[in-house]
């Protein structure tokens, strides 16, 4: 009799620890496959290095053939440049030296887009002529601005615009023959330094 | 007044004593002097001029065989610089210190300065050029446009190990020259027959050093000066086709 309860309260005890064990087998197992589908997945879509520098390499032939080139650049300075005199003739120096940091910061822009011109004679370093007309010639625009000299002006922007014909002689386009501006390419500024309006 | 004579006699003494020991010391001066000669077939540049010609790295007498632009100077005997003489010319004659842009060259294609000394540079051509120098030493380190008619001047420092500091102009690629920088007197520059005299160098064991920068030639050897002495030496770069 005792013997037969004993059995009828462990009975259910037993069962239940079966069906956990199993179900624990089952979770385990299941939880194994899954992490090893994962990884086998994550092996197969891991980055080729040899296909991401072809994608990098085109991107950035994409990205260069999105950038301007250096006659665009040239035609910022050339506009900056041109304006940079009537602004000196009219002393007008603080638009002047705006003229002058747009005409520098431009040609330095032109350059890093083409840094050494391949010419017949060999390579030509456009940021060594570069760094000698901003050392010397372009330096005297800006002394001469800040000592507000329209003499000094006058002649050292002579004397740049045949620093500028140099490196278009050397970069073998000596047809590009820059001379004085006959008129502003800033059709929309006022370049009167006395002007009163808009206030 | 009495005074005054005795004041003058001690003037006149110290005066003629000062000029004895200058003849003194001078006397007890030796000097180096010799002939460096190039042979073999001389070395092109690798960049041409506007027409396409390769240019002679070398000038080399077709008489004698002598090579210019080569510079010569002394080292203590193991290598380090001989004590700094700031301001001592030695027997250099009081030249204009000049690197003139000429023909579409820099002419002297070698110059030899002290520390301290300004180097006027001129173009005497009809179109621009710029100057350029590439050096250890930062301060010796410059860019200036030199248009027509243009003048700049420096003061070049030493370099270490009296490398030299290299010239350039960008706008004609071909135009290169060299620029050394001593702390002492005792150096020279071979003339267009390849001479070369240093005279007034104290008496002891030194290391001749020989550079032509344009073919990357060192060479050195050990020399004693004796007072009232010359040291007489021939010197001969012998090299293949090359080119720089």
């Amino acid at each position: 009799m005792e013997n037969s309860l004993l059995k009828r309260a462990v009975r259910p005890a037993l069962w239940t620890i079966l069906c956990v064990a199993l179900a624990a087998l089952f979770l385990t197992k299941g939880f194994r496959s899954h992490a090893q589908g994962q990884a086998a997945a994550g092996a197969a879509s891991a980055p080729n290095p040899t296909n991401e520098i072809a994608a990098l390499k085109a991107e950035i032939e994409l990205l260069k053939g999105r950038l301007p080139d250096q006659s665009h650049a040239m035609k910022d300075v050339g506009y900056h440049f041109a304006n940079l005199w009537f602004a000196g003739q009219t002393q007008n120096w603080p638009l002047a030296k705006f003229y002058l940091d747009e005409t520098r910061s431009h040609l330095k822009w032109a350059v890093r887009i083409i840094p050494v011109r391949k010419t017949k004679t060999g390579d030509l370093e456009l940021k060594g002529i570069l760094d000698a007309v901003d050392n010397t010639l372009l330096s005297e625009i800006q002394k001469a601005i800040d000592a507000r000299d329209i003499a000094r002006f006058t002649n050292s922007y002579r004397l740049t615009i045949e620093g500028c014909y140099s490196c278009h002689k050397a970069s073998e386009k000596p047809f590009i023959r820059v001379q004085i501006p006959i008129q502003p390419e800033a059709h929309n500024i006022n370049f009167d330094p006395n002007a009163k309006w808009p206030e | 007044m009495k005074l005054l004579f005795r004041r003058m006699d001690f003037l006149v003494l110290f005066a003629l004593f000062s000029v004895l020991a200058g003849i003194e010391e001078s006397v007890k001066a030796g000097s180096i002097e010799g002939t460096v000669t190039f042979i073999g077939e001389i070395p092109k540049s690798t960049a041409t001029d506007d027409a396409g010609r390769r240019h002679d790295l070398l000038e080399v007498d077709s008489k004698t065989q002598g090579l210019r632009y080569v510079a010569v100077y002394v080292t203590q005997a193991d290598g380090s610089a001989v004590p700094s003489q700031p301001g001592v010319r030695g027997a250099r004659p009081p030249e204009k210190l000049l690197m003139n842009q000429v023909d579409y060259a820099f002419t002297p294609r070698v110059l030899a300065v002290q520390e301290g000394e300004a180097i006027t540079f001129t173009n005497s051509d009809p179109a621009n050029h710029n100057v350029r120098t590439t050096a250890s030493n930062k301060t010796n380190e410059f860019n200036v446009f030199t248009g027509v008619d243009g003048k700049y001047e420096h003061k070049f420092r030493i370099e270490p190990r009296y490398h030299p500091v290299r010239l350039g102009c960008d706008i004609h690629p071909w135009m290169r020259a060299w620029i050394f920088v001593f702390d002492h007197p005792w150096f020279a520059v071979t003339d267009e027959t390849g001479r070369f005299s240093i005279s007034d160098v104290t008496p002891g064991e030194f290391r001749l050093h020989v550079v032509q920068p344009d073919i990357a030639h060192r060479e050195q050897r050990t020399v004693r000066v004796v007072a009232n002495e010359t040291v007489k030496l021939e010197i001969a770069i012998r090299r293949g086709a090359t080119k720089h």
